[in-house]
């Protein structure tokens, strides 16, 4: 083997030696995050079943904070954001106050 | 050189002068010159077949890392939503479990029905489980 050829050779190995270690670098990194993603993934469908719960937490709230008229719970309502309006019973004085529709 | 049909028997060898050449001896005769072979063809083939398996899958896992960072950067919108959501869940369990322990019936009904169903609340807690999800979700 002539010293051209040994060089050539030397150097077909290190290159192989680098990637070699590169695939292994990538592999190891894809696999986390892989990990990462299925963890996020999971986050967000926890999150979605919990999505249910919060609605009927404020709903149950905003029921039975109009229901008594509870300004503490209005209050709490409004720290969070969320305001409603009570519609008043239609009563049948209104009714007759409403005008006939013309024949 | 003469070999008469007597009792005696003559023998004669050819000299050297006649330019006939001896025979090779047998052990030599079979096998040819002996040549050698340079390692470096092989190894240079081998490194060849090894350098395109990890330039080929080089390439694989890099598709592959590329792929999962997109995956990942469309993940995060919907990743900081639900970590929002969770915030604000517990945030609001916690609010309505202190205005329970306060003495406000409403919330201390909703408290009850809640743990009816197997959801307690801890106020303490909340707050916390609430900030390490959203740190999670980073």
């Amino acid at each position: 083997m002539s010293r051209v050829q040994f060089w050539l050779a030397t150097a077909l190995g290190a290159l192989c030696l680098v990637l070699a270690m590169a695939n292994i670098t990538l592999a190891s990194m894809n696999r986390g995050l892989q990990g990462d993603i299925g963890a996020r993934q999971q986050f967000v469908q926890q999150s979605v079943q919990l999505e249910g719960l919060y609605r009927e937490i404020i709903r149950a709230l905003a029921e039975l904070g109009a229901r008594h008229n509870d300004q503490d719970v209005r209050a709490l309502l409004q720290r969070h954001g969320i305001t409603y309006t009570v519609n008043a019973p239609a009563t049948p004085a209104a009714r007759a106050a409403v005008p006939a529709p013309r024949k | 050189m003469n070999v008469t049909p007597s009792s005696k028997t003559v023998v004669s060898l050819p000299t050297s002068g006649t330019g006939e050449t001896p025979a090779a001896p047998a052990t030599s005769a079979s096998a040819g010159p002996v040549r050698s072979h340079s390692a470096f063809l092989p190894v240079m083939l081998f490194g060849l077949a090894v350098l395109a398996v990890l330039v080929w899958q080089t390439w694989l896992l890099s598709t592959e890392r590329e792929a999962l960072v997109t995956a990942h950067a469309s993940q995060q919108q919907t990743v900081d939503n639900a970590g929002n959501l969770r915030g604000s869940l517990d945030t609001l369990a916690a609010d309505t479990q202190r205005l329970a322990d306060a003495g406000n019936a409403n919330a201390a009904l909703l408290v009850a029905e809640l743990k009816k169903r197997g959801i307690t609340i801890n106020p303490q807690a909340a707050a916390a489980v609430g900030a390490a999800a959203a740190a999670s979700a980073r």
